[in-house]
């Protein structure tokens, strides 16, 4: 088992995977702030004053952070953004369930019942943040930017 | 984690730089802080009048006549006087006024459907006439009526929607 987490072609699979589906879930959040914001508002658990703020930072760091992954720059720092971010979504989605409020997720997109909150989220969600662990233990540089000009020199 | 720290402040702080800059720079950017209404739904026991009997229908609270307000299904009644309906009322109800129920009953009662889920509300706590055409209702075979006591008070005070006809004049 803990072969995987230092095994490097394992850690630059998780970590291009990773990156891959947070740039992908960035996008439309970053061109949308406000339907993602009304998203936001819906999970009824941030203040008013907050809620747009947050809107407008979470996809840019998504993004800076699948980007980072993908291009293997600050790997461990994006990896523990990521894991951070994921933790935070388990337990918006749980606390929202617990309510039973039935709202869209806003996990990849903005569009109205694009996806509905359920438990198979928060599975998804762990299996993220295992590829997460993954790509900060390995913390692989393998075709990573870095590694290519080391290797040029 | 020494040099973790830092880098995640790093990209914390360029993606609130970027995602900042660029809604400011947009046209159709957003305000840093939105006008959003406190999401609490009044109290989440149903205000229930002391006249109330054991067998009168259901008091619903403004959360439940919200849910019920979304179902395209439900009726929702005013049984305010005409002079309070015109000066606003919650979008899509209809005025059934209590005072003059036999004048307006003929109207209404092709809109109603003995099985449908009907919310009954007028002004909010001081006003009783919610209660009486709610009972009424009731004893006329409409089965599920709904008594919505908080009324159109913490309806409007929450922001949900409503039609002001006279502003429109």
């Amino acid at each position: 088992m803990a072969s995987i987490f230092k095994n490097e072609v394992f850690g630059l699979l998780a970590r291009v995977a990773l990156g891959i589906l947070f740039v992908w879930a960035s996008i439309d959040k970053a061109l949308h702030p406000a339907a993602f914001a009304e998203i936001v508002n819906n999970y009824q658990l941030l203040p008013g004053g907050i809620i747009n703020i947050f809107a407008l930072v979470l996809p840019w760091l998504e993004l800076l952070c699948g980007l980072a992954l993908i291009f293997g720059i600050l790997i461990r720092p994006s990896a523990a953004w990521i894991a951070v971010m994921l933790v935070m979504f388990i337990a918006a989605v749980s606390l929202a369930l617990s309510k039973g409020i039935n709202i869209d997720c806003g996990c990849f997109s903005t569009s109205s019942h694009a996806r509905t909150l359920g438990l198979n989220l928060i599975l998804q969600d762990l299996g993220m943040l295992f590829l997460a662990a993954i790509a900060y233990w390995s913390n692989s540089r393998m075709l990573s930017v870095s590694y290519v000009f080391k290797r040029r020199r | 984690m020494k040099k973790v720290l830092p880098a995640m402040i790093f990209l914390l702080v360029a993606s609130t730089v970027i995602g900042l800059g660029i809604n400011a720079v947009k046209p159709d950017g957003i305000p840093l802080i939105g006008d959003y209404r406190e999401v609490q739904y009044g109290a989440d026991s149903a205000i229930v009048p002391p006249s109330a009997e054991e067998s009168d229908p259901p008091f619903i609270t403004l959360k439940e006549a919200y849910g019920l307000y979304n179902d395209p299904e439900t009726v929702f009644l005013d049984a305010r006087d005409p002079e309070d309906y015109r000066a606003g009322y919650i979008t899509g109800a209809i005025n059934l006024p209590f005072d003059w129920f036999d004048d307006y009953w003929p109207d209404v009662e092709p809109r109603l459907n003995k099985d449908a889920v009907i919310v009954v509300y007028c002004s909010g706590a001081e006003c009783e006439l919610s209660l009486y055409e709610g009972r009424y209702l009731a004893e006329e075979g409409y089965k599920n009526i709904r008594i919505f006591f908080g009324g159109w008070t913490e309806w409007a005070e929450q922001g949900f929607p409503t039609v002001v006809p006279d502003d429109n004049m």
